[in-house]
């Protein structure tokens, strides 16, 4: 039972953590929006300087892509390869090495304008997640804890 | 000359390729890679065969110079030039994105003129006698051609003149005199000295004129008539400078905006680089 229950919170986990990451992407987008319309600061000090303070899985992300840009990244697979997280789906971690291999690579009034869409969609999946929280997660918990109650008469 | 942060600048595979003392370098994408020690210029080899720049070297440098960041360098990259850590300026050319004259962006990067600025304490000692007068900064015209030393000549000036405690103002719309780096001067203009960068000329001289109070205003490379008025109007409101222009001779400016430039100076300084870099040819003065 005690299993079953625990992997009912992981799920669970695994939502808050998908919606954590989300919520930070929007901060970094703001941030970095911030940064560059009044000051033009440059990628690398923005990012220092965000690796610096931040934690979490999305901070962990911008590490590692902070590690590799002196290298260079050819595309956004190259990003995906050094960046990709166990958390998130496919798709999200896809996004996200876009969202990174796109950073810097414009004009100020182009980055702001990408920047923007990016934060627009990063808002719409922190949505979806955070409804997942709420809806799945409860049930997925219980749903797991069900099945252990179930399981543990059944043995008995 | 400042090899260290040239260096950060470049890829890694340049490391053991190059020589310890560096003036210049040329990548061109597919070319060889040439450089310039001081004294003469060269094909940097490999092996035995010269070393082939290939893009990804040339966006190496561009990537650092930049921050990653095009946006932060856009304007001076449409302008032909970024500039790294301790004054070293990038010329850049290569297939430009440009609606008439105005050019919006560097699409295809190809061709980088890395020029490391050096330090030549003294080097206006002499000819400072020349130019401040007590409190009264004499307005000074340097002429040389490109690679001259001009820049050398004009941080010196600056230095001298602040010794002697003189309010020194410079523009250094390309970070060269000064080397700016997140608004310190990383190469010694002097104790009296305030330095505007990334903002073009003819502005600077109106916000230095109007509101710092300068003895004198030093600036780089005059070009074109907004500038030279700029200048005219800053000698107009009481104020000394000291600029450059390139030329071979006095005589080169003749017709042309230069010109009157020229005979409203005090003290025309013209460099010669036929033995070296820096070397005073003639210096004319107002009688």
């Amino acid at each position: 039972m005690t299993a079953a229950a625990l992997t009912g919170l992981a799920i669970k986990k695994s939502f808050r953590t998908r919606m954590s990451v989300f919520t930070d992407a929007c901060d970094f987008c703001a941030y970095y929006k911030r940064e560059i319309s009044s000051l033009k600061t440059p990628l690398d000090e923005i990012l220092r300087a965000y690796c610096k303070e931040g934690k979490g899985v999305f901070s962990g992300i911008m590490k590692k892509y902070y590690a590799g840009m002196s290298v260079g990244f050819c595309n956004a697979e190259e990003v995906l390869s050094d960046v990709r997280s166990n958390v998130l789906r496919d798709e999200d971690n896809l996004i996200i090495a876009s969202f990174l291999f796109a950073l810097g690579k414009s004009d100020l009034e182009n980055e702001i304008t990408n920047i923007k869409r990016y934060q627009d969609v990063f808002e719409e999946k922190k949505r979806k997640y955070e409804s997942d929280l709420n809806k799945k997660g409860d049930m997925y918990y219980k749903l797991f804890v069900l099945l252990g109650i179930t399981l543990m008469i059944l043995v008995v | 000359m400042d090899t260290d942060n040239l260096f950060s600048l470049l890829p890694l595979t340049f490391y053991p390729l190059l020589p310890d003392k560096i003036s210049e370098l040329r990548m061109r994408v597919g070319k060889p890679l040439y450089c310039f020690d001081g004294g003469k210029w060269f094909f940097v080899r490999e092996g035995d065969k010269p070393y082939v720049v290939t893009g990804g070297d040339v966006a190496h440098v561009l990537g650092r110079a930049s921050g990653y960041s095009l946006y932060s360098v856009t304007d001076n990259l449409v302008k032909g030039f970024i500039t790294w850590k301790g004054g070293i300026r990038i010329g850049v050319t290569g297939e430009c994105v440009s609606d008439g004259d105005a050019v919006f962006n560097v699409k295809y990067p190809t061709s980088l003129a890395i020029r490391i600025p050096c330090e030549i304490k003294g080097q206006a000692d002499e000819l400072i006698g020349k130019i401040v007068e007590g409190r009264k900064f004499r307005n000074t015209m340097i002429v040389s051609p490109p690679a001259g030393g001009k820049t050398t000549l004009l941080r010196e000036i600056a230095r001298a003149a602040s010794v002697k405690g003189l309010n020194v103002a410079v523009i250094d719309e390309r970070s060269e005199i000064a080397a700016v780096c997140k608004g310190e001067p990383t190469l010694d203009t002097g104790p009296s000295c305030d330095v505007i960068t990334g903002v073009s000329k003819t502005r600077a001289f109106e916000m230095l004129v109007r509101s710092m109070n300068p003895d004198a205003v030093i600036t780089d490379e005059i070009y074109g008539e907004k500038e030279v008025n700029a200048v005219l109007d800053a000698m107009r409101a009481g104020v000394g400078v000291a600029i450059s222009v390139h030329a071979e001779t006095v005589g080169a400016l003749k017709d042309t905006v230069y010109e009157k430039l020229q005979k409203a100076m005090d003290v025309t300084v013209v460099l010669s680089k036929k033995k070296r870099p820096g070397e005073i040819a003639e210096i004319i003065e107002k009688c």
